[in-house]
Order: C-alpha cells, then structure tokens, then sequence
C-alpha cells in the first residue's frame, strides 16, 4: 500500500496520546498518584493538544487530496472545471 | 477528547469526580480499537487480518504513552522521586519488551504469508500454467499507484532494522541504563529515538501490506 504520511502521524500522535490518558487515568484510579496541577498545567493538555494534532493529522487522509481535502484547506485553486 | 477536555476542567478547579477517570481509560481503548479495526478488518490483506494487529496498536500505544507520561513527569519540578523514577523505568522496559516480542512475531508470520490467490485460480484455469504478458494498460493508473510504496528492497530492509534498533531495542538499552544511573535526562531521549522508530514502524506497516490485486498489476508489456 502507498504509506500516506499524514496516516502515519495520526495514529502515532494518536496512539500516544491515548497512552497518556490511559496511564493518567490509571495512576489516577489506583492511588490518586498524580497531583492535580501537574495534570492541569502539563499533562493533560499536552494529552488533548496531541489528539486535536492527529485530528488535524487525519483530515490530511480523507477524500482525494489532490481534489478536495488539501486544496480546500490551503486554500489552492482546483485544476480545471468537468462540465 | 471531550472527555480529557472535562477531566482538564476538574484538574484545574481542583474538583474531584472519579468517574471521569474509568471514563477516560475505557475511551482510549475503545479508539485504539477502532483505529486498529479499521484495517484488521480487511479480509484481503493478510498481513492486516490478524488479532496481532489490534495487540500491536495498542501496545505500542501504551509504551508510547508510558514514556510520555514518564517525560513530562521529569519536566514537573517537584513529583518526581526515586521510586517512581524506577517505576518509569522498570515499566518502559517491560512494555518496550512486550511490543518487540509482538512485532517479532508479526515479522514471522508474514514472511511465511503466501498470496491466497494465483493467475490460475483468477482465470480458473487449474492444469496448464499461465504466464502474464501484460497487464492490459501501459500508462499508470490508481491501481498501480495506490496499492505500492515504490521503494527498493534496501530500503525496506534498512528501514526494518531502523525500527528494530530504534523503536525497541535501543530505548531498551537506555532505559536500563537509566534505571541504573538514574539519569533523568535520558527519558525524553528514549521518547524522541522511539518515536522515530515508530513512525518508521507505521510507515512499514502500511507499505508491507500487499494488496491480491498487486498480484494483477505484474507488467506492462
């Protein structure tokens, strides 16, 4: 298959993050192991900064890029008009 | 993400409501699920359509987030301690161990795939043995752009060992020797040298998998 890149980075950043959430939240459950501010200030928005990222990641995916998604949000103009 | 958006929320006002935290971990699975899904439900591509997909997401997914999580505990001045510094060690290197057995043995299994269909059994022609002379087109078409990575053999293979010394084996070495020398610098070293790794994985992942129709797509004339 043709690795597309923005695939790759969005389950990477994806995966990642996800390993956060999961170890924070079990750390969390198991014995309340992390103080509220490291949470509030560092961890968790790099959690959700990370997952918006692939999020991003992922648009980059969808439909033909050379038609849609890219130009679309570059803001290029299309080749040719098909009657 | 909603979810780690509210659990940011209580985080920060210092509230305390425990049912966002089982919330959280059963959401991170669930998406690791569905991402792994969406490709090991694809019957035709063998190397994908199997269990070892989905344990491979997710493993590499906690370690990744272990080592993460272990970062930017090191960057927060005042929680880190010895104990847990061997903690962030000691599970890194488990969890590392874990998704090279696993991605060991998905090398193996798919060094003996064998292409479930041929041109005999394309055309149902059992006896005689056929040989393609020409795949009917001679320019590109989606078919045979889509459906390949268009790099050599070498590459492959230096990329294979590129994700086997990066992703897992040299984070190995160094958080071991972390856990002994208790440098805390070396973690978000370890991160950096496994996330190159992982990409690298990722890209493999997508570019060993070999679609039937490449099968079809053999010559031009």
């Amino acid at each position: 298959m043709q690795p597309n890149f923005s695939l790759v980075f969005f389950t990477t950043l994806a995966g990642m993050a996800q390993g956060l959430i999961f170890f924070i939240a079990t750390l969390k459950l198991i014995g309340n192991a992390l103080p509220n501010d490291f949470l509030g200030f560092l961890a968790l928005p790099f959690g959700i900064v990370l997952l918006g990222l692939s999020l991003i990641a992922s648009f980059f995916h969808l439909g033909h890029p050379e038609e849609r998604g890219v130009p679309l949000i570059c803001g290029e103009r299309r080749g040719f008009r098909v009657k | 993400m909603a979810a780690a958006a509210l659990a940011w929320f209580f985080s920060i006002t210092n509230q305390s409501n425990d049912l966002i935290w089982p919330i959280l971990i059963l959401l991170s699975i669930a998406l690791w699920v569905c991402t792994a899904q969406i490709y090991q439900c694809i019957r035709f591509i063998q190397e994908w359509a199997h269990p070892l997909t989905m344990v491979n997401f997710i493993a590499l997914g906690l370690t990744s987030g272990w080592l993460l999580l272990g970062s930017l505990l090191l960057f927060w001045p005042d929680t880190i301690l010895q104990p847990s510094f061997q903690l962030i060690c000691h599970l890194g290197i488990l969890l590392l161990f874990v998704c090279l057995t696993i991605k060991l043995t998905i090398w193996k299994r798919n060094k003996n795939l064998r292409p479930k269909s041929t041109l005999n059994s394309a055309i149902g022609v059992r006896q005689v043995s056929i040989r393609q002379t020409s795949m009917g087109l001679m320019g590109g078409s989606f078919n045979t752009r889509e459906f390949f990575h268009n790099q050599t053999e070498t590459v492959l293979s230096n990329l294979r060992k590129i994700i086997f010394f990066g992703a897992y084996l040299i984070p190995i070495l160094l958080l071991i020797y972390a856990a002994q020398s208790s440098s805390y610098g070396l973690i978000p070293a370890v991160l950096l040298i496994h996330y190159c790794g992982l990409m690298s994985e990722r890209w493999m992942f997508f570019a060993e998998a070999n679609h039937p129709q490449n099968l079809y797509y053999q010559r031009i004339s």
